[in-house]
């Protein structure tokens, strides 16, 4: 049966699936940065550049909706999670403040773009990693001591699915790389890969927590296997190809993907609908999430007007006039 | 031995203060950024142009800086007191919430203005992202003020047994003291970042000596003086205003921050003072200046508030008498200064005396110092409380050890990251020279298209 998602719930989950979209081009973008330096620098920078400052703040957008929707379930994560929020902290600032020393850099012997970028690249993993342990937590429940309000990092790695879930997004993450960036690589590799991240990524899923809507999972296990399939062919590369269309396909396949636990966390000791926030704030949240969600729109609209139409026609007559 | 809640509190108020002081440049560089294309584009004067290209540049650096310190706080609000943000969250959260899409409207109007300059064949259109990206940068500070506010004056709820009933979201967000903080918080960061960038600009002036950059650094200084004595004008009556609605909201912090022992009536302004064995010791008075500042006129029959109405248990630490006299003494004394730029620019002489640069070095140090003692006796001022009779800053703190050692090493990376943001923006506005700048807003499409063939 379809169990309807509470609306305040479902544009949570809506900004994590847009966030974790976000997030995933930076990832992708960092293990291109790793291993294809050069190639990078044509295919990656052009994209990387603009986005990685609205990332940071779709990042905000999230927390401060969690903390808008779930106040009291404020002190389990402070408590719980502080030395990793606070080592968090710390690389996020590092991670803003090498991207943009890398994009402006001087040159020099000792520090130089690629070091920077690479750093960033590193950054980047890192905080992606630790996004995921802490998601993962929350689904599985392991680890996190909930009267004592304590985490515990060998208890939650000991339990299998975490640690297959957290690598497996990797191994996907890796191989969507080549084809969101239009990189180089043999023309099987990116499914091969697809396909074993997936799998080990959705059977650590299934058993992470207790699926309230396992239907929910068809949908991104479909949109998984459509990105290699239309890839594989020259006539529908570039429906996957298009940034657009495919952080849509991230976006819907991991909101799919929340909403398959949804309204449980910690394995089902954990009720989010019995922790939401007084009625009165809910409104005012619902409405101010719809007209600031309509500004996003708007200015995503005129985003994807400049950057693309206007950047593209400047590109153009830049390469006319230097003909 | 220092205790975890006082770490939290050190924390929080050390890394507060190193986020503001990148955040003054951000929102100055945003206003003055917008002014000067609007000047270049309406004069088709290249220099105020190149100023706006320039500008741009360490606008984005403060601003990736900045958006990061920024999100640091966030948490730390959260993670460090979190019966605090449990209660926000349930009663005020609103303005927060707000400041997320201001802070959208500033990220993605900034990345288009400044990655797709040339792009634009109508120059206003792109000038109008400018404003965007000023719009976005204050309504941030606005909202952020406005938790401010919430902390200082709470409103929207009835308080039941410790916890928030009847809440009303939309009046939480008015609080009480709301618009003049704003106001005051406004103007006194887009002055402290003018006062500090104009610093900037006299130190390069003197560094350089070709007639362009000559040209350009005395142009760029003349609007920002100007942007900068408007704020520091409007900081001033917006800080008086400030001061006497305490008298009425917050007697005890009005008491606290004018050391007044007693109530009185025709009471003296003290300037110095500290409090040794219960009275006030090394300290000169003004005869009745308080009362006439406090209530406008020269014979007020009412009493000025004073420490001894409140229980000493409740009284926040005395010390903030004295930020709040540097903050006017060291805020008036750039006042003045900004008044002798003005007359200078009225009587159309140049601002590159000697004095006028070297005046713009101490300026920029000194209102620095000023913004921060302001802050510190607003937050001090307030203890022990977090929210004004409604939370104590004990009862908010995350009080977990674990908070100590990670802590530390934010302490330290601020100490590091602070210094090299400044460094590091200036450094590569140098790697540009301003021949070089000026040439490039001579090749683009913009200039060619008013320059007879």
């Amino acid at each position: 049966m379809v169990q309807i998602i509470h609306p305040e719930v479902g544009l949570n989950l809506a900004i994590f699936a847009m966030l974790f979209a976000l997030l995933s081009t930076e990832l992708m973008a960092a293990s291109a940065i790793l291993l294809k330096y050069r190639e990078s620098e044509r295919k990656v920078f052009r994209y990387l550049v603009p986005i990685w400052e609205v990332t940071g703040t779709f990042f905000v957008f999230y927390v401060v909706n969690l903390e808008a929707l779930i106040p009291s379930a404020l002190p389990l994560i402070a408590y719980s999670f502080i030395s990793y929020i606070l080592l968090f902290l710390i690389l996020y600032v590092l991670r803003n403040a090498s991207i943009i020393s890398a994009e402006y850099i001087w040159k020099n012997r000792k520090i130089n773009r690629r070091f920077l970028y690479s750093i960033y690249a590193i950054i980047t993993f890192v905080l992606g990693a630790m996004i995921l342990v802490i998601y993962t937590a929350f689904i599985s429940g392991r680890g996190i001591d909930y009267s004592r309000m304590t985490f515990s990092l060998s208890a939650f790695a000991s339990f299998l699915p975490d640690d297959g879930f957290i690598i497996g997004s990797a191994i996907l993450l890796f191989g969507f790389g080549s084809i969101f960036y239009g990189l180089d690589v043999r023309r099987f590799l990116p499914p091969v890969v697809i396909i074993a991240g997936m799998a080990i990524a959705g059977v650590s899923f299934v058993y992470l927590g207790n699926l309230n809507n396992p239907y929910a999972l068809a949908v991104p296990v479909i949109l998984t296997v459509l990105v290699p399939v239309l890839w594989l062919s020259g006539k529908t590369r570039a429906i996957v190809q298009n940034k657009i269309v495919f952080q849509g396909f991230l976006a819907v396949s991991v909101f799919f993907l929340a909403y398959s636990q949804y309204p449980d966390l910690m394995g089902k000791s954990l009720n989010i609908l019995g922790l939401l926030n007084n009625n009165a704030m809910q409104t005012q949240v619902f409405y101010t999430t719809v007209i600031g969600g309509i500004i996003l729109l708007l200015l995503t609209l005129m985003y994807f007007d400049v950057a693309f139409r206007k950047g593209e026609r400047n590109r153009d007559q830049q390469s006319e006039s230097a003909d | 031995m220092v205790s975890v809640i006082n770490f939290d509190r050190f924390l929080m108020g050390y890394t507060l203060g190193a986020h503001i002081l990148i955040v003054t440049l951000s929102i100055s560089l945003s206003v003055i950024v917008s002014a000067a294309e609007f000047i270049g584009l309406r004069r088709k004067d290249v220099y105020f142009e190149s100023l706006s290209r320039r500008l741009a540049k360490a606008l984005v650096i403060f601003f990736a800086v900045g958006t990061a310190s920024g999100t640091v706080l966030a948490v730390e609000l959260f993670a460090l007191w979190p019966s605090f943000m449990v209660f926000i969250g349930k009663v005020d959260i609103l303005p927060f919430y707000y400041e997320v899409f201001a802070f959208f409207l500033e990220t993605i109007s900034l990345v288009l203005y400044v990655y797709y300059w040339d792009a634009f064949r109508n120059r206003y259109k792109h000038w109008a992202l400018s404003l965007f990206v000023a719009i976005g940068t204050v309504m941030s500070a606005v909202f952020i003020t406005m938790i401010n506010a919430f902390m200082n004056t709470p409103a929207g709820f009835t308080l039941v047994n410790g916890q928030p009933t009847n809440i009303n979201p939309l009046a939480a967000v008015m609080a009480p003291s709301g618009f003049v903080e704003i106001s005051h918080v406004v103007t006194t960061t887009l002055a402290a970042g003018s006062f500090l960038l104009l610093a900037y600009l006299a130190f390069s002036y003197l560094k350089n000596h070709t007639q362009d950059s000559r040209i350009f650094y005395r142009k760029a200084m003349m609007l920002t003086s100007v942007v900068g004595f408007i704020a520091l004008l409007l900081a001033g009556i917006t800080g008086d205003s400030n001061e006497r609605m305490l008298i009425s909201l917050q007697p005890l912090k009005y008491a606290a921050i004018e050391l007044n022992l007693h109530p009185a009536v025709n009471a003296p302004e003290m300037l110095g003072g500290i409090m040794i064995n219960g009275h006030p010791e090394y300290y000169i008075t003004i005869p009745g200046l308080q009362s006439i500042l406090a209530f406008l006129t020269l014979n007020s029959k009412t009493a000025v508030p004073g420490l001894s109405q409140f229980p000493s248990s409740l009284w926040p630490p005395l010390f903030v008498h004295l930020t709040f006299d540097v903050m006017v003494g060291g805020g008036t004394l750039v006042g003045l200064f900004a008044l002798y730029l003005m007359y200078l620019l009225v009587r159309r002489k140049d601002l590159t005396g000697r004095l006028s640069l070297y005046g713009m070095l101490v300026a920029g140090v000194l209102i620095e110092v000023v913004y921060d003692s302001g802050w510190v006796t607003d937050e001090v001022g307030r203890q022990p409380w977090i929210i004004y009779n409604v939370m104590t800053v004990s009862q908010a703190a995350n009080t977990s050890p674990s908070v100590v050692p990670l802590g530390i090493a934010i302490i330290i990376f601020y100490l590091v990251l602070v210094p090299f943001t400044f460094y590091f923006a200036a450094k590569v506005l140098r790697q540009e020279r301003i021949e070089e700048e000026l040439e490039k807003s001579r090749g683009s499409k913009w200039y060619r298209s008013f320059i007879p063939k």
